[in-house]
């Protein structure tokens, strides 16, 4: 009894419960962090150990930091006001979007909805979240996505249209020289 | 363009962290010291039903709520706070809050900030905002290791990376024991495209750990942050409540005190703020150094501190909130250090201000209770402040001295650093509340205010030119004790001035300028009628400086100044020239050029001398002028003579300090201002001891006569001298010697900036028009004045005859003159609650103990071989109505209790030092009738314990006498109190 009234008030949270669901759908696709980690390692070496600091978090806690704004100017800090335009939060917050509007039409039944919500209430570990097979239609959505964020930001046109191709063949090319799956999560 | 590295060295000097540390601790102060003081107002805020005795305790005292405005009663009111019956009236009736709810406020506020202090990095570090360096992340490590060791920290702090930041900055936190760098992930990234740049973010921050700030910088921004939730909102609430209520009640004049309370919130929150962002910004730029000095790239540096083209006035205001220095500033100061130990104008004013606020926030109740003697009570007042000035003010200066000489540069005068300090204390005197004197928007005297800004002048000068001469000489190993003691010195000299403020000069800024014609005319009480008028005019020129001699006694420690003021002197025993310096050593290469040559001996000991033959001249002028009145004065110990003869005398030995000062700042050279102090001190002593020889001599000296027309030395007269004016004079030697130097520094800059040839052009005469032109100018110079004190005096003169003042008692025309009188209904109160708080106990004790008791003095009269009937005749109603007088002879008695007797007279004695004690009667007549019978009864007291001490019974009859003179006395005061409570 008092399990399905914490399934139910978990149903109740809509934004807890897509983004559980997310999770719950997507599990058999490649990490976020890794693909980020691995297009970042081609294009932005130097980001690595940011990537790397970014990967002991959870998703959702990365995508939170990553739409923080900048600090204003604190009590003994020291730098430059120039903004340097970072590559892995472009990636990350791009394959964030990708990803829920591919699992958006997912999450409907609410069966789903309950299910999300007994893994938030059992407390499941949480895991890395995945990126589903993606078909050539949505690759290129997604590289046209990164390209008007990094444009957005302020990178040159060339070096956006560097950065999407390589997460774009990145994912079409699948881990580490695997085929990419073509499963879709449940 | 970018600045090369510089070829000046960073000095390590002792004082170096000093002041910025003492300006955090200056800051801490402030906030502790407003937190105790509000700690007590919010909780009488929240009060619903507010103490009634404390307006009791005023009204007792003389205070009229109904003339406020009237400055005399502005003054007034500022006396009776704090004079000792309003302290005991107040310890007595008024329900305070305790003693330690302030402390208890304190400790509060603090608790709270080191719970906030300790939760601030943990807040920072919390999972989810930042990343630890990643272990196999080696490259990185490596490189931050490197860098710890240059910088020459002993353990390389904790590094945490934000990821996601994308500016190529860092931050540090945490404390100076466990310090935490947070890398920017921009800085991580940019590491290899611009390591010069990484290097100089990291070698920056890791100066801030060398440097101690984390601890100080964060219990600062705990601390401020919680003084304005805890502190200053409550404060402000309570005093915005409180406001309609007192507009509506019984005192609406008091509205503007408590329109100050609540500006005074709100200034001490931009203070302290303002204050915390100038320290902060001094920090940063000497980080700047240290991260150089450690081989941060000065290019870099420069890269990230590239500077803006706003306009000069908008840069600084918009500078003044920031909690960093301008680019600009950074990139001057690796340019050139010398800015970085110059005192800056901003950390002066708020210095000044900060200054005056602690002074008015330490609580006088606190060193009441803590049994503060009286007279010391304003110089402990002052004290921290003074502390933190001269660590603050005094070391920047000392900084300045030091790099000025080691790199054979000028060091800052003192001049325009003394304006500005003395602007902050103008300031600070402005906002605080607790004077007693903020029931007016403006005190009656605004301009007096300006005194604080040569005193502030004076010692910045001092300073600064002490510091010169001992870094310039100094022989030693170490500098630091030279500069320990001279601070310490500097402070007395500030802790005096600052004290004789408190103490009488503020007064003249709400009207205690009234002082000056109560004195002129109760010095005209005491003439005798056949001296001429022209003893009048004397009389009313001198009354205003015998006000400000009066004020100079009240001021502990003012003989240590005055030595303090001679302790330059010693720089004669060390060598000069090119003579080895040891202090030096531990900054490398760098010594002093060459020293600057003091003034000869020789030269210094004939300005004295002229100064004092100048002054001896003066004095026989004196006794020339005053003989023609001798006569009348010719064994009459009155004192008036005295007082015109102590007047002239200090006029004489200012003037010729004034010679001495003149000539020795034009022959001193560099140290003008502290060679022109020192000799107008000695020729003030050289001319005390004229005149002390005079006055030895007087009676032999014919017409210059001026006490006595007998010849023979005459000691006394001498030292009776010495303890009356040698402290005016030397004080007023010293602050001619100050302004002669200023003197004679003006005008030789004005003769550097116009060259003889320009004043030439400019003033195209011959030599004899020129000489001429002098004589005319010289001529008006002096007459001026004098025709502005006689005019002065003939007006003052006017005013008497008018008023026909004269002919009235003296205490009953300062009585009269300095409380306006109150409207019946206010009298009435003011009678009620000076029987209520005290009153009524005194007399009722007085009339029990010398009715009522009476048979303690009556049997010891039984004891003698006869007895006075002499007496009261009482009605039922222990009225008085009549007296009767005999002596009745008997035997002697020979047992007499003499331990019974002295209680009896011990107890009406304490009963008399009470009453004296109290506050006076708030009616002129009363007081005067109350006095007269205070003095009978003393008298008798007196009578009787001399009596008992020597076992005289003979004596005993007088003691009665006195006793029984001052019953009818008694009664008409009762009287007449009666009348008045009757409104």
């Amino acid at each position: 009894m008092r399990m399905l009234l914490l399934v139910t008030i978990a149903a109740m949270h809509p934004r807890n419960t897509l983004e559980n669901a997310t999770e719950s759908i997507v599990r058999h696709g490649e990490p976020i962090g890794t693909i980020v980690r691995d297009v970042v390692a081609e294009v932005e070496p130097s980001e690595l150990p940011i990537v790397d600091g970014l990967l002991e978090l959870d998703h959702r806690q990365v995508v939170k930091l990553m739409k923080r704004r900048p600090r204003k100017r604190e009590q003994l800090g020291f730098g430059t006001a120039e903004i340097v335009v970072l590559i892995a939060p472009i990636l990350w917050l791009a394959l964030d979007e990708a990803l829920k509007q591919i699992v958006a039409e997912g999450v409907k039944s609410a069966v789903k909805k309950l299910s999300a919500g007994a893994r938030r209430v059992l407390r499941r570990p949480r895991r890395q979240v995945r990126l589903p097979v993606m078909e050539s239609q949505q690759l290129e959505l997604l590289r046209d996505e990164v390209r008007a964020i990094a444009q957005h930001k302020g990178l040159s046109e060339d070096r956006a249209a560097e950065i999407a191709d390589a997460l774009v063949s990145r994912i079409a090319r699948g881990r580490a020289g695997e085929p990419p799956s073509i499963e879709r999560g449940d | 363009m970018h600045p090369a590295r510089p070829t000046q060295t960073l000095l390590d000097l002792p004082s170096r962290s000093a002041d910025s540390i003492a300006r955090f601790i200056q800051m801490i102060v402030l906030m502790l010291l407003a937190s105790l003081a509000m700690a007590a107002s919010v909780l009488e805020g929240l009060d619903p039903d507010p103490e009634p005795h404390a307006l009791g305790c005023l009204l007792a005292g003389g205070f009229d709520p109904q003339q406020l405005k009237i400055s005399t009663s502005a003054s007034n009111l500022a006396i009776l706070n704090r004079s000792e019956a309003h302290y005991d009236c107040v310890a007595e009736h008024v329900s305070l809050p305790p003693i330690w709810i302030g402390p208890l406020g304190v400790l509060l506020v603090v608790g709270a900030a080191w719970i906030l202090f300790l939760i601030l990095p943990i807040w920072r570090t919390r999972r989810g905002h930042v990343a630890v360096l990643p272990e196999h992340d080696t490259a990185i490590r490596d490189q931050i290791e490197e860098l710890a060791e240059r910088v020459g920290l002993r353990t390389t702090p904790k590094i945490v990376i934000d990821l996601v930041e994308p500016t190529i900055g860092a931050v540090v936190f945490g404390s100076n024991r466990k310090p935490v760098i947070r890398i920017n992930g921009a800085a991580i990234r940019e590491r290899q495209s611009q390591p010069k740049v990484f290097e100089a973010v990291l070698l920056h921050e890791m100066a801030h750990i060398r440097n101690r700030d984390i601890t100080l910088t964060y219990a600062s921004v705990a601390l401020w942050r919680v003084f304005v939730v805890l502190v200053i909102i409550p404060y402000l609430i309570t005093q915005s409540i409180a406001l309609p209520n007192v507009a509506q009640g019984l005192a609406p004049d008091l509205v503007p005190l408590l329109l100050a309370n609540l500006s005074l919130g709100i200034i001490l929150v931009f203070m302290t703020y303002l204050a915390r962002l100038e320290v902060l910004r001094r920090r940063e730029l000497d980080a700047d150094q240290v991260a150089i000095e450690s081989g941060a790239d000065p290019r870099a540096l420069g890269k990230l501190t590239e500077q803006t083209n706003r306009h000069r006035l908008l840069r600084w205001l918009g500078q003044v909130w920031q909690t960093h220095p301008s680019p600009r500033s950074r990139y001057a100061v690796l340019s050139d250090h010398a800015m970085l130990y110059r005192p800056r104008p901003l950390m002066l004013v708020l210095s000044g201000a900060a200054a005056m606020l602690i002074t008015d926030q330490v609580p006088r109740e606190m060193l009441h209770f803590l049994k503060v003697p009286t007279t010391w009570t304003d110089l402990f007042l002052v004290a921290p402040a003074v502390a933190l000035v001269t660590i603050v003010v005094g070391s920047s200066l000392w900084n300045a001295a030091i790099h000025a000489v080691l790199h054979d540069r000028a060091a800052p005068t003192g001049a325009t650093e003394g304006c500005w300090l003395g602007a902050g204390l103008v300031l600070g005197q402005f906002v605080s509340v607790n004077d007693g004197f903020h029931i007016q928007w403006l005190p009656d005297y605004p301009p007096v205010y300006l005194i604080l800004v040569p005193m502030a002048t004076a010692f910045t000068c001092w300073v600064s030119q002490s510091a010169r001469i001992w870094t310039e000489r100094w022989p030693g190993k170490r500098i630091g004790p030279i500069m320990l003691g001279n601070l310490i010195g500097s402070g007395i000299l500030l802790g005096v001035a600052l004290t004789w403020w408190i103490k009488g000069g503020l007064g003249f800024t709400f009207g205690d300028m009234t002082d000056i014609i109560f004195i002129e005319r109760s010095l005209m009480e005491e003439r005798s009628s056949d001296l001429s008028d022209s003893y009048g005019q004397v009389l009313s020129a001198i009354s205003s400086i015998a006000v400000f001699f009066r004020t100079l006694h009240l001021v502990p420690l003012t003989w240590t100044a005055l030595g303090v003021l001679l302790l330059p002197l010693l720089a004669w025993s060390v060598p000069g020239g090119d003579g080895e310096r040891p202090w030096t050593a531990r900054f490398g290469q760098m010594r002093p050029k060459a020293t600057t040559d003091l003034i000869p001996p020789r030269r210094l000991t004939g300005a004295v001398v002229l100064g004092a033959l100048v002054a001896f001249a003066a004095i026989l002028t004196v006794r020339d002028l005053m003989a023609p009145w001798a006569p009348a004065f010719i064994d009459d110990a009155g004192g008036l003579h005295l007082k015109v003869h102590s007047t002239g005398i200090v006029t004489a030995v200012a003037l010729g300090a004034m010679a001495a000062a003149m000539v020795a700042s034009a022959l001193a050279g560099r140290y003008r201002l502290l060679f022109a102090v020192i000799s107008a001190q000695l020729a003030a002593w050289m001319s005390l001891s004229m005149a002390f020889a005079l006055n030895m001599a007087d009676g032999c000296l014919g017409s210059l006569n001026v006490f006595r027309d007998t010849c023979g030395l005459t000691p006394g007269a001498a030292v009776n001298l010495f303890n009356t004016d040698a402290l005016p004079c030397l004080v007023l030697a010293a602050i001619v010697g100050f302004a002669g130097a200023a003197l004679v520094g003006g005008i030789q800059r004005m003769l550097r900036r116009f060259p003889s040839r320009r004043l030439i052009r400019l003033c195209p005469l011959t030599r004899a028009a020129a000489v001429r032109r002098v004589r005319v100018w010289g001529v008006v110079a002096v007459c001026v004045p004098i025709a502005g004190i006689a005019i002065r005096s003939e007006t003052v003169a006017a005013t008497e005859t008018d008023s026909g003042i004269i002919d009235v008692e003296v205490a009953e025309l300062v009585a009269a003159d300095r409380y306006a009188p109150a409207s019946p209904e206010v009298q009435a109160l003011q009678i009620y609650s000076w029987l209520e708080y005290g009153g009524f106990e005194l007399v009722d004790g007085l009339y029990k103990n010398l009715y009522e008791d009476r048979n303690y003095l009556d049997s010891a009269l039984a004891t003698l071989p006869f007895t006075v009937v002499e007496g009261p005749i009482l009605s039922e109603n222990l009225e008085i109505v009549g007296f009767e007088t005999g002596i009745e002879h008997r035997p002697i008695i020979e047992d007499l209790d003499w331990q019974r007797l002295e209680t009896y007279c011990a107890l009406i004695g304490e009963h008399v030092t009470d009453a004296r004690r109290y506050f006076a009667i708030p009616n002129a007549e009363a007081q005067v009738l109350w006095d007269e019978s205070l003095e009978q009864v003393g008298s008798g007291v007196q009578i009787c314990l001399e009596a008992i001490e020597i076992r005289d019974r003979s004596k005993l009859p007088d003691a009665l006498d006195e006793f029984i003179l001052a019953l009818p006395l008694l009664t008409d005061t009762v009287h007449l109190i009666e009348v008045l409570q009757a409104g």
